[in-house]
């Protein structure tokens, strides 16, 4: 096979069986590889019932077929499973080294299955894999993880491996590899720490077969020019990060600032991105084959923030600044690395303190009750907040379930600012109404990274959207979801969609696989994925009625700056869209749907 | 009124932003590339014209949907101007 290395491995951890499987072709073509293989082979076994956190559910690590090839950004694998935070399929991206190490080792997926009995970590070595006794290292960072594992084998090796919140089952742990990039987003670490799996790591010798190399050759230069071409990815994102977008989405009105209850942060200047590359920045960082660059490697050389470490990105700045009322950018970072030792999701992490914030600013949570100052704006309370919770100690093991369990506790779920139990990235939708349609929609809750319409509505990129109307906003919404799917299952990252279009990506996808795509059927492979997912949720028991957003969002209008008087019209946007999608009106996808789909 | 000037069009300016006078956003243009030379004109202009990857805002809004380069500016107006950037 070319692109495909044809193999998946499989672990079962209940009996320390190692089994290597054959890639189906032709689910391969359909569903790519990565997100798209991983839900399918996920769909195919797993219960949608399973408790997320029970020896049933299953974890899966997917590459796809530009995984390890020398196509642009094709650094990425997908880690599928049921989300301990969603209840929802969770498919969560990471870039870095490990994702091809694993194609060089000859696989496409590994599938874990059942529960060790005690800690243990995995050692793929090409075709020789072992499971090996974690004891030592249970209780130990990603970092100290990483390091160990490497210096008793060799540097050669990658690693992914959970922290102390993926073994304490803080539901919104995530899986680090190469030490600092992360699969964040939905509980994956947690899910990885429920099977008593600390880490795995790969070492491959084998080569990536591409089946057209002059074709390849060619579409791959013309991809470049354009990445160098573009001010985005050749300019802004090396120079500035994501974070990047601080000043400008703040400047729109629309950067989510104390919990979502105001839209401008007036402090932005001060953890915007320039600040970030003024101040504390040492240097750039991209994962395999990445002309962008767009990672930062930071340092806070002394104080109470002291630290040195991969980030902060935008999401992070925004969840522990603005979203908490903080300006402290050195807090930010700390806390940002804080995360990346214990393995938490930042996101989650950031917009549960600011819930908590406010839960406490309404006195809802008190002193006593957490035994902690949790004022808006303290950044000390915030940076020790982390600290507790992915030990869940004290007050952290409240936080350590997510905003949602944490508000409805208290019988007050509206503090909750999420979908789906998942919560909303940096950007407020009253003020960009076509991330609202997103947000609500979202395979796996409150998310960005499955159909980023602030990239036409804020960004103008490919092209400008008012984004304080609704009109064509479905329409928009599913053809970024759909080839969104494609980008995500074709193990290339997301950024490169900012100079590359749909027909770039179509041509790498098919010099490599040499598979016979068209056009058409890549991006039907999108919509396939799309709604394999969303039928995996109805029988999850997850309803179309959960395509909510929270009431703040619906009910309040923005208080101030551009998008003063704004609330998103979502009743709108979901009937067009489950129109165009072709679901019921209620939005359940159809028998003919899925006929058509071959799902 | 306020100028700002975010991202990479601060390697230019070496500042966040300008005070100047103006009774329109043309006027705003012409005093920036006056003041900042050739770069800011490589980065505003495209063949004499407005670059398509340059944004303007008044007040938060995208000039797209104002008027564009015909809208009328107030003296406590803020404009914003940044290159084509993203994120995420
Ligand atoms: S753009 Fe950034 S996240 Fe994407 S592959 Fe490059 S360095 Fe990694």
């Amino acid at each position: 096979m070319s692109g495909w290395m044809g193999q998946i491995l499989r672990i079962d951890l209940d009996n320390e069986q190692v089994t290597v499987e054959r890639l189906d072709r032709q689910l391969a073509k359909d569903y790519i590889g990565a997100r798209g293989l991983g839900t399918k082979l996920f769909y195919d076994e797993v219960d949608p019932k399973v408790e997320p956190l029970a020896p049933e559910n299953k974890l899966i690590f997917a590459t796809g077929p530009l995984t390890g090839t020398a196509a642009v950004s094709g650094s990425r694998y997908n880690v599928v499973t049921k989300s301990p935070l969603t209840g929802t399929i969770a498919a969560s991206n990471s870039g870095g080294y490990f994702p091809s190490e694993l194609k060089y080792a000859g696989y496409d997926a590994i599938v874990f299955e059942g529960k060790a009995e005690k800690p243990v970590y995995i050692v793929i070595d090409d075709d020789q894999v072992e499971i090996k006794s974690a004891d030592n290292l249970w209780g130990k960072t990603t970092l100290e993880t990483d390091n160990y594992l490497r210096s008793e084998y060799s540097d050669k090796f990658k690693t992914a491996t959970i922290g102390p919140a993926g073994e304490n089952l803080v539901k919104f742990a995530c899986i680090m590899n190469d030490r600092e990039r992360a699969a964040g987003r939905s509980g994956v670490g947690a899910v990885m720490g429920s099977k008593n799996l600390k880490a795995v790591m790969v070492r491959g010798t084998q080569g990536v077969q591409v089946a057209n190399k002059d074709k390849f050759k060619q579409v791959l230069k013309k991809s470049l020019d354009k990445i160098k071409e573009s001010g985005v990815t050749n300019e802004g994102l090396p120079a500035l990060g994501t974070a990047v977008l601080v000043n400008i989405v703040n400047e729109h009105g629309n950067l989510p600032t104390r919990n979502f209850q105001e839209g401008i942060f007036k402090e932005a200047e001060q953890i915007s991105g320039e600040s970030l590359a003024d101040e504390l920045l040492v240097k750039n960082k991209a994962c395999a084959g990445c002309p962008i660059g767009c990672g930062r490697v930071s340092l806070v050389p002394d104080g109470e923030y002291e630290g040195f470490g991969e980030g902060p990105e935008y999401e992070t700045i925004w969840a522990f600044g603005a979203d908490c009322d903080i300006d402290n950018l050195k807090a930010i970072t700390k806390a940002n690395f804080i995360c990346n030792e214990l393995g938490l999701d930042t996101i989650t992490m950031g917009t549960t303190i600011a819930c908590a914030m406010e839960m406490y600013e309404d006195g809802v949570l008190t002193d006593e009750e957490i035994g902690l100052n949790l004022e808006f704006g303290n950044a000390q309370a915030m940076v020790e907040a982390v600290g507790l919770t992915g030990k869940r100690e004290g007050i952290g093991d409240l936080l350590a379930e997510g905003s949602y369990r944490l508000a409805e506790r208290y019988g007050k779920p509206e503090y909750s600012m999420s979908t789906k139990k998942q919560e909303y990235p940096a950007y407020d939708p009253r003020g960009s109404q076509g991330m609202g349609l997103e947000y609500a929609t979202s395979n796996r809750g409150g998310c960005h990274v499955r159909g980023y319409m602030t990239s036409p509505e804020i960004l103008g990129v490919p092209e400008s959207l008012d984004p304080f109307t609704v009109e064509g906003k479905a329409e928009w919404t599913k053809i970024f979801q759909d080839l969104t799917g494609v980008v995500d299952a074709s193990g290339i990252c997301l950024f490169t969609t900012f100079a590359l279009d749909a027909e770039d990506i179509y041509k790498l996808l098919e010099s490599v696989t040499g598979a016979g795509y068209t056009e058409e059927e890549m991006m039907q492979a999108g919509e396939r994925i799309w709604n394999l997912e969303r039928v995996f949720n109805a029988k999850a028991g997850i309803e179309p009625d959960e395509d909510k957003l929270a009431k703040r969002l619906v009910e309040k209008p923005m208080p101030e700056g551009p998008a003063e008087g704004k609330v998103v019209d979502l009743e709108t946007m979901l009937d067009e869209y489950y129109e165009l999608r072709g679901w019921s009106s209620n939005g359940e996808v159809t028998e003919e749907k899925i006929a058509e789909l071959g799902i | 009124m306020k100028v700002r000037l975010l991202a990479t069009l601060r390697n230019i300016t070496d500042c966040k932003g300008v005070e100047l006078e103006a009774e329109n956003l043309q006027q705003v243009i012409d005093i920036l590339i006056d003041n900042y030379g050739k770069d800011m004109e490589d980065e505003l202009l495209e063949d004499g014209e407005l670059d398509e990857t340059i944004t303007i805002l008044i007040n938060g809004r995208n000039i797209l949907y104002l008027d564009g380069l015909e809208t009328e500016l107030n003296s406590d107006d803020k404009v914003t101007i940044f290159p084509q950037v993203a994120g995420g």
